[in-house]
């Protein structure tokens, strides 16, 4: 039996953590959650499977981005068919949702620092139309090309959902101060903020210019801790690209989890004293849940 | 008696409520964007670092010789940049110019702030150029007919070669000449909205004209 494998209520959630002989559970009482993936399986795809899809999409997927770097990234963003994702063993088991023991979170890292850069991050799509992919096992070329740097995600065909029956979502997370920044935006990838929504417009720095998704941002800190985000939080940077009042819920891809240069980027064509601008990190992200309505 | 006793005590206090009056700038302080004491050239969130610039022509880093913090006195440190500025000779006066500036992926409301205060200087190169200055704020998400920018307000200010403190009343920030399309909600709009501050160095070099010199900015403040 799955530990945690469909929405379940407070009650449900307690029969569940009997039935897997888990520990009291974290969540405060009241709420709700669906499970989108704990990063206990194997590959790239998470459990979470879309109650209704017009196309009959499967489950998504996790991946890496950035524009530059890419071979200093682990997992490294790669094109699909050469997907090397993989989740990693938390440096010391502990307690999640359900009193479940969760042993393995998503974890991005950089090993070189990302330079002049807006910055870098790991995403879930909800769905993905391409049904197999063979990972790679292979090392990744110091060359590696960025993938998402070219703005386009057709190569991650996917079809959106209706978070409607959601307020939010919850997941526990951490970082490395040592390693680098510790602030995580999260996104939430809608059809206006999505280039495979045909909404917005790739073109960088159009009027209606894709990726400004409405977001939040949390502070991570050195030991797993449940974050919420709730999705009337979340609000769009109100400087550029494709800009509505809220989020389309009815319409959304999937969530990221993005880390930003502090201090932000040297303007194209002006000089900035001392060192480029860089970014390091080590992030962990864990448990991911919808909070029920 | 007693009914009419409590009427009399409820009509009584009902009339002594006054309405409160809420400030909504209630609590609002001095916001320092800089005054470049630390040991980076990053500004107080959510402005983010301090850049040199060239414009007209546009993001032309061959315009700067120079970009950093220097110590203005013993004590105090500030931000400057080394320009040297060429009218590109193509029979058109591009007006040329430079910048020190911040600016930010998030906007700052300056709805309860009078007045920005600054100090600069600028020492002229040889040959100096001919020039203007102007205090500018940007606000790129501010529409003129619904249309985002970018657009600013500015303020010119006359500088010298000596320090000189500049408090800036915002109410006297007007939308520049060169952006003819008005501001959807006036200057007040952009005001609510900024996401840059910046000091140019606007200059009136003929066609092909160079000049140059060194622009100094210091302790910005919103008051």
């Amino acid at each position: 039996m799955s530990c945690s494998s469909k929405a379940f209520s407070r009650l449900g959630a307690l029969l569940v953590a009997h039935a897997c002989a888990c520990s009291p559970s974290t969540e405060p009482a009241g709420e709700s959650y669906t499970r989108i993936d704990d990063m206990e399986g194997e590959g790239s795809r998470i459990p979470w499977q879309a109650p209704h899809t017009d196309s009959g999409a499967g489950t998504g997927r996790w991946q890496s981005f950035a524009d530059i770097g890419c071979s200093s990234l682990v997992p490294p963003p790669t094109s699909l068919d050469a997907d090397r994702w993989t989740f990693t063993d938390v440096p010391k088991p502990y307690t999640t949702f359900s009193g479940a023991s969760s042993t393995r979170a998503a974890r991005l890292s950089t090993t070189e620092p990302l330079v002049n850069t807006w910055g870098a991050g790991m995403r879930f799509d909800f769905t993905s139309t391409v049904d197999s992919v063979e990972p790679s096992t292979e090392p990744p070329p110091d060359d590696l090309p960025c993938p998402t740097a070219e703005r386009d995600l057709s190569e991650w065909p996917a079809e959106a959902v209706d978070l409607r029956d959601y307020r939010g979502v919850t997941f526990f997370g951490m970082a490395d101060a040592a390693a680098g920044t510790t602030r995580v935006s999260v996104l939430l990838l809608d059809r206006n903020s999505d280039p495979r929504g045909l909404v917005c417009d790739e073109t960088q720095a159009s009027a209606t210019e894709c990726f400004n998704s409405f977001a939040s941002e949390v502070e991570l800190g050195p030991d797993f801790k449940r974050f919420q985000v709730d999705f009337s939080d979340l609000s769009q940077d109100p400087q550029w690209g494709y800009r509505l009042d809220e989020p389309d819920l009815e319409h959304v891809y999937g969530v990221a989890f993005q880390v930003f240069t502090p201090g932000g980027v040297c303007p194209e064509g002006a000089v900035c004293p001392g060192d480029p601008p860089s970014l390091t990190f080590d992030i962990w992200i864990d448990d991911v849940y919808f909070v029920n309505r | 008696m007693k009914t009419a006793l409590c009427l009399l005590l409820l009509t009584t206090t009902v009339g002594c409520f006054d309405v409160e009056q809420v400030d909504p700038c209630a609590g609002t302080t001095p916001f320092l964007v800089d005054d470049f004491e630390d040991d980076d050239v990053l500004a107080s969130p959510p402005f983010e670092r301090w850049s040199c610039s060239g414009f007209n022509p546009d993001g032309n880093p061959q315009a700067v010789n120079d970009c950093g913090k220097i110590s203005r006195d013993e004590e105090n440190e500030a931000f400057m940049g080394d320009f040297t500025l060429t009218d590109v000779e193509n029979e058109l006066q591009e007006f040329t110019g430079a910048s020190l500036s911040t600016s930010s992926t998030r906007t700052f409301d300056l709805g309860c702030y009078r007045a920005i205060g600054l100090s600069a200087k600028f020492v002229p190169g040889n040959p100096p150029p001919p020039a203007k200055y102007y205090v500018e704020l940007t606000c790129q998400s501010a529409t003129s007919g619904g249309t985002p920018g970018p657009y600013s307000v500015i303020r010119e200010i006359d500088l010298t070669s000596s320090w000189l403190r500049f408090p800036l009343s915002l109410s006297n920030f007007r939308q520049p000449t060169w952006q003819t399309n008005a501001l959807d909600g006036g200057e007040k709009a952009c005001l609510a909205r900024v996401d840059g501050v910046g000091l140019l160095l606007s200059t009136n070099l003929g066609d092909g004209d160079t000049g140059s010199g060194v622009l100094y900015i210091d302790d910005v403040l919103f008051e």
